[in-house]
């Protein structure tokens, strides 16, 4: 499977324990990433069109929230296989980077 | 509705369907919640921010090139503008390359230097490691890319006074590639070997083919050659029935077909010189032409 783009990464784990709305979605980035990846709207929505087309997300319910419908996002479990498959491959990166820092220059 | 929502609305009609069906009430929603959190009376006098617009704008463009959830007729636009940006950046890498291989291997010649000439040789380094980087799907395609195209707008500009109308016909274009490459998303060619192989190909032969003028009543030009090249992949394109490719060598085809047109017209030259660019010309017509028809034919079959 292909790796996440960095955005997509953080979009299926803001879901991975509950459902939420899109700006449920970005706030919960920005807090997961310490602040350093704010979602635009647009590039949110672009990779929640593109996460619902490749089956890791899908729709989970709708809210009427001041006279518009809100729709909730739910992670499927092919979205949490690529999430878990994400982060063994960062990981795996992370040690191979820690392994070369271990070693003092001669 | 307030103002701010009749605002984004209408901003969000940038999107193509069936995206904006889909998304277009949410990404509302999430837009005021965003925006009226801290400030209720925004409702009333906001109007989205430059970076939304350009935000949306780009998602719009990004959908209409076929990115993933995109309907078919876009997924075969955005592969189309992937073939411009490759078979174009292909046409450009034989004349860079042999130009200043010239420069190089024949340094007692009476090059003319001018202010130019160090864009010219950048335009020219550029223009290879474009197509090397769309090949490869390489990120650095658009940031080169990027500065190719600005490049080639200096030089275009920089071409003081009334300039003939073919000088425009030739920026346009050297801009196509690099502007097709900076919309589509960056994804390797499916047989980079081809690619390479066909940039050798056409670089011997835009480099050979003009020496037949020393035995041949013939005088063969660069362009005459890739309009050739432009013509063979067409018509391999149209009895295959591959739409993509059709799409792209009537885009490019069709472009190359005017300065051949124009230099035949304008007469002059040496011995046969009016007769291969109107050839090649009336070639690329008619094959560049056919590809248009039977693509946009095609295209109208899929759903949109």
């Amino acid at each position: 499977m292909a790796s996440l783009t960095e955005p997509a990464a953080f979009v299926l784990a803001a879901l991975a324990d509950a459902p939420r709305h899109g700006w449920g979605i970005a706030e919960e980035v920005q807090v997961l990433s310490a602040g350093r990846v704010a979602l635009r709207v647009g590039t949110l929505y672009g990779v929640l069109d593109r996460l619902t087309a490749e089956g890791l997300v899908e729709p989970d319910r709708e809210e009427l929230h001041a006279g518009r419908t809100r729709r909730y996002h739910r992670i499927t479990a092919a979205g949490r296989g690529a999430l878990t498959a994400e982060a063994a491959r960062q990981e795996a990166n992370a040690r191979a980077l820690r392994a070369r820092l271990a070693v003092r220059p001669a | 509705m307030s103002p701010l929502e009749q605002r984004y609305r209408r901003l969000l009609r940038a999107l193509p369907e069936p995206a904006r069906s889909r998304w277009a009430d949410e990404m509302t929603d999430t837009y005021l919640t965003a925006t009226c959190a801290d400030d209720p009376e925004f409702a009333d006098f906001g109007s989205p921010a430059l970076v939304d617009r350009l935000d949306v704008w780009r998602l719009a463009l990004r959908l209409r090139l076929g990115a993933p959830g995109a309907a078919p007729r876009a997924v075969v636009t955005g592969a189309a503008v992937r073939w411009v940006a490759l078979l174009g950046a292909l046409g450009a890498t034989a004349p860079a390359a042999i130009g200043q291989l010239g420069r190089l291997t024949s340094p007692d010649l009476p090059w003319v230097v001018t202010w130019q000439t160090p864009l010219v040789v950048t335009a020219a380094v550029l223009s290879v490691a474009l197509f090397g980087c769309l090949v490869h799907g390489s990120w650095v395609a658009r940031p080169v890319a990027g500065v190719l195209l600005a490049v080639h707008l200096v030089l275009g500009v920089s071409v003081a006074g009334p300039v003939p109308v073919s000088t425009w016909v030739v920026l346009l274009l050297a801009a196509v590639p690099p502007v097709a490459a900076l919309v589509s998303e960056p994804a390797p060619a499916a047989r980079p070997a081809r690619w390479w192989a066909g940039a050798v190909t056409v670089l011997v032969l835009t480099g050979g083919l003009p020496w037949l003028s020393l035995v041949l009543p013939v005088w063969i030009t660069g362009e005459a050659v890739w309009a050739a090249v432009l013509a063979a992949v067409g018509l391999r394109a149209l009895v295959a029935g591959e739409v993509v490719v059709r799409r792209a060598v009537a885009v490019l085809g069709l472009l190359a077909v005017v300065p051949l047109a124009l230099s035949a017209t304008a007469g002059g030259g040496p011995t046969g010189y009016v007769a291969t660019q109107a050839g090649a010309a009336a070639v690329l017509a008619v094959v560049a032409g056919a590809c248009a028809v039977t693509a946009t034919r095609d295209r109208h079959r899929l759903p949109a």
